[in-house]
């Protein structure tokens, strides 16, 4: 056996093993996976359009009047179908905020939120037994005044975001939109992406400080958001080298029900191992070692 | 892209790309993660795996993206050496087949373990294609596509990483 040979076979037995994941990395990434596939049964990509439902819209914006950029709430979760969300947004609960953040070379604007009763299965698909949802409509926007890519288009999706509600003082990676029964329905006009969500109703929380988070990740990011164990707050990374933002949800503080919310998060029972919170992460690329 | 399909690229990439993902970061809880994440990214991009020609390529190229990512996002962490992560427990069943001899045996595991130090020490350059053609056994075209280098590049790369661990051994006494 030649020198280049015997070092290969060095080589394949140094650097050949048998590591494998642990079973329960797989498992996890399959929980994962059968998230995802039930939040894309949720979201309901695709403008089912009617021409009344366009003229009724057009009207309802230029009766707005032309300073205002954006459709309102109400105009998205009509463009959603999704009945609950509709009558949520037409009803007292709506709140109008229009709070404008820029990251990323995106423009993010909190439109408004609401409450409503749940009254059917025919809008966003769940199997939550809560009989109240909680929305919120995001638009989105380039920075450069380009347009966001359409729904047909291929750069659509390009663009991942994870847009959640969250509570002081309950981990993050643990309560947020996907654990709380959620789902999104997304749409493009004139250039600029509208997402409305939704998930189990959140005002039963509002004696705690109850947060709107973006991120351009897959699912909750620890790395975008930090969480204070001791006090319960949520902030953004500074060093997050990516989308990451945080509005207030200004939901009246009387409408909290601390009672209700104990039991909810009892019902939830969807986390309760403990993910340990992550050290200092190392840069692979400055690991040294002098063989010398 | 079906759950069960799904779960068939875990079941039969996993390993591979598991342990590329090991020797890449060093350390098996940051294996767990770029392991998990590369996983999650491709169930993202599952309409782009073509089960036909190569999914672990596919999956290689994910893991890859996502630690350079990772490596410039943490650019200004500490500089450690982890060495002592690299544990025998994880390492020592590849080595089964060389246990004729008890003496023999420790020589070749400390033989083994210093190759895979000074492999771990070589630049990224070299470390990648290494960790690539050894580890995840992908083939140079296979190598030469992720890395966006020539053919070539990738046999001098592998040559250039074998000279240097050969020369490392004989300074350490080994033949």
């Amino acid at each position: 056996m030649n020198n280049d040979k015997k070092m290969d076979s060095i080589l394949k037995d140094a650097l050949l093993s048998n590591l494998e994941p642990d079973t329960e990395l797989n498992q996890k990434i399959m929980r994962q996976w059968k998230e995802k596939e039930e939040m894309k049964d949720i979201k309901r990509k695709g403008p089912v359009f009617v021409v009344t439902a366009i003229c009724a819209l057009l009207l309802s914006v230029t009766v707005v009047g032309a300073a205002v950029k954006y459709l309102n709430s109400e105009n998205i979760a009509k463009e959603s179908g999704n009945q609950d969300a509709i009558k949520a947004f037409s009803g007292e609960n709506s709140m109008e905020i229009n709070e404008k953040k820029q990251a990323g070379g995106y423009f993010f604007t909190l439109l408004g939120i609401s409450t409503g009763e749940k009254l059917g299965q025919e809008g966003l698909k769940n199997e939550s037994t809560e009989l109240e949802k909680s929305y919120a409509v995001i638009a989105i926007e380039k920075e450069d005044g380009s347009a966001m890519p359409s729904i047909e288009d291929e750069d659509y999706g390009k663009l991942q975001l994870f847009i959640s509600p969250l509570i002081q003082g309950l981990k993050p990676w643990q309560y947020n939109i996907a654990s709380m029964n959620g789902g999104y329905y997304e749409i493009e006009k004139e250039g600029i992406l509208y997402r409305m969500i939704e998930c189990d109703n959140i005002e039963k929380f509002a004696d705690k400080k109850l947060y709107l988070c973006i991120s351009n990740t897959i699912f909750y990011s620890n790395e975008a958001f930090q969480y204070d164990e001791a006090t319960g707050s949520i902030t953004v990374n500074e060093n997050y080298d990516g989308i990451n933002l945080l509005f207030d949800l200004p939901i009246d503080k009387s409408k909290a029900n601390p009672e209700e919310a104990e039991t909810y998060l009892k019902g939830l029972g969807l986390f309760t191992e403990e993910i340990e919170d992550r050290e200092e992460e190392i840069d692979p690329a400055q690991i040294t070692i002098d063989v010398e | 892209m079906t759950r069960q399909e799904f779960r068939n690229l875990v079941e039969e990439e996993g390993k591979e790309v598991y342990s590329f993902c090991f020797y890449l970061t060093q350390k098996k809880e940051y294996a767990e993660d770029l392991y998990q994440e590369t996983m999650l990214k491709a169930m993202e991009q599952c309409s782009k795996i073509d089960k036909f020609q190569n999914p672990k390529s596919f999956l290689i190229a994910i893991g890859i993206g996502i630690w350079k990512n990772t490596m410039r996002k943490n650019a200004r962490r500490k500089r450690i050496a982890p060495s002592s992560e690299l544990k025998e427990e994880f390492l020592d069943q590849g080595e089964c087949s060389y246990k004729n001899n008890l003496e023999e045996n420790i020589i070749l595991k400390e033989k083994l373990s210093l190759v895979r130090t000074i492999v771990s020490s070589l630049e990224e350059k070299y470390r990648l294609p290494v960790y690539m053609f050894y580890t995840a056994e992908m083939s140079i075209q296979q190598i030469s596509k992720i890395l966006h280098i020539p053919n070539g590049t990738v046999k001098s790369r592998l040559h250039k990483a074998k000279a240097v661990i050969r020369k490392k051994l004989e300074e350490y006494g080994y033949e």
